[in-house]
Formats: structure tokens, sequence, C-alpha cells
């Protein structure tokens, strides 16, 4: 970390510590509404729908497309699914080439052919009565169809099954498929399926996140700004559909989130647990109390504490005062490198993490907040709204401790430079704040209003110029319109 | 769904014994006891007149599924070809068989393996399964022939024909 911060971190490091673990946090998902004013630029516009509502919208679609194009709803539904529902520009791929058009989105056959006489089905090679065929005359018997839909199905694909036939791209429509499934549960997993690809190619469409949420939001956004689902509350990032992120973009968290997941554990480990040989540079776990250690790679003998050549400890007893005396040893190898690297992913991942332990406790700071605030009023020390000021600083406190979080991945995959530098001088600023904040939040029955609400302005003051850059400046930032979420 | 495929490979058998292009060979492998396994095939492949594979028989076998037709057999060189599309394992990697992509219920044995055929004299550089066949097609045109003539003369025609069919 630069120098600022570090600084600036000194003064309250006692109550930076009980200030994150007494659990100084709040949900910044609620009260969002009041603190509009400061947060408007994070949060996407959007509109919640449910399932009803997405239903109706897709149908508008579909009828301005029927139009035109008079083709019947479940063709051109597949026309859309094809084009990502972009009715404008099927209607100018119509009116260019509707022939083209039908025949590459699976809407009309390429050739038709004719029954075969003697009714063979030409998977099973059975005779069978009654043949049933798409609109390319492709016949084959029911319990093929069955048998294929049902594994098309298992493997999570509906809305692009095509015919049998090789090389017929006829995509089966909704009504055929299901008149052969004969399972009520086969139908629904297939009505659901077929939903769940409408909304994910649509591009304003994304499913909420949020656990058994069965609402769509609908935003035109491009920037990955802040999503909160009206009905579940959950937020997420708009564009990607991880957690809202600022300052960090979705390609650099999801790259973040993925080295977490991966290796953050072992890392740890790794950094607590062992250490190189220092002549043939294995990963050394130690496994015992003795400092006298064999390699079990090459054999060398060394001493756990100095790294040195066990020989120069001689042979009495082990008092080892040197210790790291000798860093020079292979001092630019590769060894070296992987454990620096090692070391910068963990002083950003500790900072990371370590936020997001501070913000889970946000349960228990608003509990003790409103007991504060019942004490206070029982004793007749103000009103209830007087104290109200006291949930503000908190969610303000909650929101400022997140965007802390989300700036360390950023800062992880910054370069060094004058960027990184000044980045990393205004976090250590928000940091300082934020403490500052937690402090004050913390004791607020003692200290007066004032001079927090004096905090809390500092504070929100020094997140927004953070997130300034993010939101305001260059389109590096915007996020590769196929980034949708799956 | 088992039905589907046991009727289905016993009439490929069948059309397999009454018709098939010159040259390959496809047959169901032994169980121990002597029946045969359906839904588990030893074929061999040809390689193309006038092409830098002629003269070679390539062993492939064909393993089914329960749900066959609907998933398509896995392909296995055996053992593993020299083919910018062959997998080291010797799996090969081609969308006619691959079942979001090309593969379809209705194609027949004998379709994928003349699929495979032209796939040997027709790699794509798109899809590279393994790295050694796939560097020296790009990089070394020359050596690449001559490595495929080289698996062309160890896998003679005759010497795998009398080897299969005894």
């Amino acid at each position: 970390m630069s120098e600022p911060e570090d600084q600036m971190l000194t003064d309250d490091e006692d109550d930076f510590d009980c200030a994150y673990y007494d659990g100084d946090d709040i949900d910044i998902r609620e009260d969002f509404d009041d603190e509009k004013c400061n947060s408007d630029a994070e949060q996407a516009k959007i509109e919640s729908l449910d399932t009803f509502q997405v239903e109706r919208l897709l149908n508008e679609s579909v009828a301005s497309l029927i139009e035109v194009s008079r083709i019947t709803p479940s063709l051109a539904k597949i026309l859309l699914l094809s084009y990502n529902w972009d009715v404008k520009k099927i209607h100018e791929m119509l009116n260019k080439d509707t022939e083209g058009t039908l025949l590459k989105s699976g809407v009309k056959p390429m050739s038709t052919a004719k029954r075969p006489a003697n009714n063979t089905c030409l998977v099973c090679y059975h005779e069978d009565e009654e043949l049933r065929a798409l609109c390319c005359g492709h016949g084959f018997c029911v319990h093929c169809w069955k048998a294929y839909f049902e594994t098309r199905l298992s493997e999570g694909v509906s809305s692009k099954i095509s015919c049998m036939a090789s090389n017929c791209m006829l995509v089966a429509p909704p009504e055929f498929v299901l008149r052969a499934l004969d399972k009520a549960s086969l139908r629904a997993k297939y009505e659901r399926f077929l939903y769940r690809d409408y909304v994910m190619s649509h591009p304003e469409l994304r499913f909420c996140v949020g656990k058994d949420c069965l609402m769509v939001v609908r935003s035109k956004e491009t920037k990955p700004k802040k999503a909160t689902c009206t009905k579940c509350k959950t937020s997420f990032c708009v564009i990607c559909g991880v957690d809202y992120h600022a300052p960090t973009s979705c390609d650099t968290i999801k790259k973040w989130l993925i080295k977490c997941a991966d290796d953050s554990e072992t890392a740890n480990y790794i950094s607590a647990h062992t250490k190189d040989c220092p002549q043939c540079h294995a990963c050394i776990e130690k496994n015992g109390g003795c400092n006298h250690m064999q390699c079990a790679k090459c054999k060398h003998h060394f001493c756990w504490m100095c790294f040195g050549d066990w020989k120069s400890h001689g042979s009495e007893y082990y008092v080892c005062s040197r210790y790291k005396e000798n860093p020079s040893v292979a001092a630019e190898a590769n060894h070296v490198k992987a454990r620096r690297a090692l070391e910068k992913y963990l002083h950003y991942f500790e900072r990371y993490e370590n936020h997001n332990k501070s913000l889970k406790m946000e349960e228990e700071l608003r509990e003790k907040i409103k007991r504060k605030i019942d004490a206070k009023v029982n004793e007749h020390e103000g009103t209830w709204i007087d104290w109200q000021y006291l949930h503000t600083a908190a969610t303000l406190l909650a929101r400022c401790r997140y965007t802390l979080q989300y700036t360390y991945p950023f800062a992880y995959y910054l370069e060094k430079g004058p960027r990184k530098d000044l980045f990393e001088y205004q976090q250590g600023l928000l940091e300082k704040e934020v403490e500052e904040l937690a402090w004050a939040v913390e004791r607020a029955g003692t200290s007066d209003r004032g001079a927090l609400e004096a905090h809390m302005h500092r504070a929100e003051h020094k997140r927004i110029t953070l997130l300034q850059d993010f939101f305001f400046s260059p389109s590096e930032y915007d996020a590769p319109s196929s980034s949708k979420f799956r | 769904m088992a039905g589907i495929a046991q009727s289905r490979l016993a009439e490929e058998r069948k059309s397999w014994r009454k018709d098939h292009p010159f040259g390959f060979i496809a047959k169901p492998s032994k169980n121990p006891d002597g029946s045969l396994n359906l839904f588990n095939w030893e074929c061999a492949i040809p390689g193309k007149k006038d092409t830098i594979w002629e003269g070679g028989l390539y062993k492939i076998r064909m393993v089914f599924k329960d749900d066959f037709p609907s998933t398509p057999p896995k392909c296995k060189f055996e053992p593993p070809l020299f083919h910018p599309n062959v997998y080291p394992s010797g799996t090969v990697c081609l969308s006619l068989l691959d079942e979001n992509k090309d593969w379809k219920p209705s194609i027949s044995i004998k379709h994928l393996l003349v699929g495979i055929q032209d796939l040997l004299n027709n790699p794509n550089p798109e899809d590279p399964a393994q790295a050694e066949a796939y560097q020296i097609y790009c990089q070394n045109r020359t050596e690449y022939e001559k490595r495929v003539r080289r698996e062309a003369a160890k896998y003679n025609a005759e010497l795998i024909q009398r080897q299969m069919l005894g």
C-alpha cells in the first residue's frame, strides 16, 4: 500500500480494530431510498418485472413482428430469439431478404422432403402408422421424437432443438415439442427452460440473482451500476449480476473472484506454513519442531530460521540469532518473484476480505443502535426522531465500507504509475474517514451530533471522489455488451 | 430409451451388411461369451484415394450410449492417430459428433464413417485437438505430409484388414 494510507491509519489503529469487529455496519440495501440524492450515479435505472409482466413485454414484441411478417406467434418467437429481440433489426432484415432471414433462423425449412412411402422412421428404422414431421416433412415416429426431446431437455437445451434429419436446421416450435412430451413434469421443465432462454436472450432483461426470486430486472444501463430487486431487495451489478462492485469493472471483478475462489486459502496456507529450500527452491512445510531442516528433494541441510547451511551452525546447541540475515540468496529467482506476487495478492485480499467480514456483522450493529435509541428515548433524552441520524450514519458507514472493499480488487489489477498512486492515495483517505466514522458511530451517545454529521459528510465526499473516475469518465469501464450473465 | 438404441443398432448392422462403402469395416465387437455387443463397434476407415492418407486403414472404435441416437457415439482412433483434430486419447473432434452442433439422430454409422474419412484430408484448424499434429500442420506442411505418409505406411490397409477380418 502506498504511504499516505499508512500514515492516515496509524492515528486510529486501535479504534480501527474495535470498530471492525464490533459489527459496525449495516445493510446497504435498506434505506437507500432516503439516500437517493447521494448515490444516484450508482443506481441503475431499472424496472422490476414479474413473470406475467415479462410475458406481456415479450408478447408485445411478438405482436409487432407478426404484423409485418405474417408468421405464427411461436415462429415469431424463434425469430426474435435468434436476433436478440431486436424487432427493428428483424424488420430490416425481413425487408431486405425475407427468405434468407427465415431460413437462417430455422423458421423456414431449407428443403422439404416427402414422407417415405413405407412409413419407416429413419431413426429407429421401424415402420409406424403415424409419422410426425415439422413443416420440412422429415417424418419420424412419436417415440423417437419423444426420446430426442427428452435427451435435449436433460442437457438444458429447449429453445433451439432442430429437426432430427441431418442438415435440416428447422427449429421445432414449442407446440410441436409439447405435443410429443407426455409427462407433465417434462412439459413444465420445457416451458421453464424456454422462458429462461427468452429472458436471457433479451438484452434489457436480467434475472434477479436473489435466492428463489423469480423477478426479472429490466434496464438499459451500459455501465455496471447497482440494481436492487424491488421484491427480494437483493442488490447486484446490473451488467454482470455479481455483487455490485464499483469502482472495479465487470471483467476485473470476475478475474478477482475466480482468483479468490481458486487460491485464497491455499495461498494463505503456503504463506503461513511453508518456506522455499535455499538450494533447490522446493516449497517446504515444516512438520516438526526442529529447526534443522533437510530438504526431501535435494537433501540439503539448512536452518529454518536463517536459511544458512546447517554446517555453519556447528555441533553446538542450536542458537540462531541470524534471522534472515542473508536475503540475497538467489535474489531475483523465479521463486522469489512468485513469493512476492503471492504477498502482493494477500495484501489486497486480506483488506478486501476484512471489509467483507465487517459488512457481515451489520445486523448486530442495527440491533445495537436500536437498543441505544430506545434507551435514550426512555431516559427522555430527545425523541425517537431526534436519534434517527444514527441509523443514517450506520447506513452511510456500510455504504462507504462496501465501496472501500471493492477498491482493493481494482487496485490489485491497476498498473504501477501515477494513476495507481493517486487512486491509492484517495483510497487511503477513504479508509481514514471510514474508520473515524466507525469510531464516531460507535460512541455516538457521547459525541455530539454535529461532529458525527461532519464525519458522515467527509466520508461520503471521499467516497464520491473515488467513484467519480469510475462513473463519469472514461468509456474503458463500459462493460462489453456481450457480458450478460447466465 | 435403450429399446430404441438396441433396435436401431441392430438395423444399422443389417443395413451395413447389405451394403457399405468400399474399403470400410464396421462390426459390433464380441463379448467374452461370444455374443455381439451392439453398443461397441470396431470400425476401420481407409485413407481416400489420391490423398496423403491413401494406402492406410485406420482403426476406430465407436461406443454408443443408451440414449443413442439422441446422442452421438464416441469415436476413438485405436491407436490414437496423428491428425490435428484427433485428441491424444484418439477421440475425434468433429462437429458431426457433437450433439450441440451437427449431430442428428438420423445420421447413420455409414454417414459418420464417411464424414470422418473426409476429415482426414480436410483438417479443421479452428478446432485443434492435439498440439503435435496441429503445430506441424501449421508450420511445416512438407514435414506434415511426411508424417502422414508414415502413418499410412504403418497402418497398411492389407495388414489391418487381415488383422480385423482374420
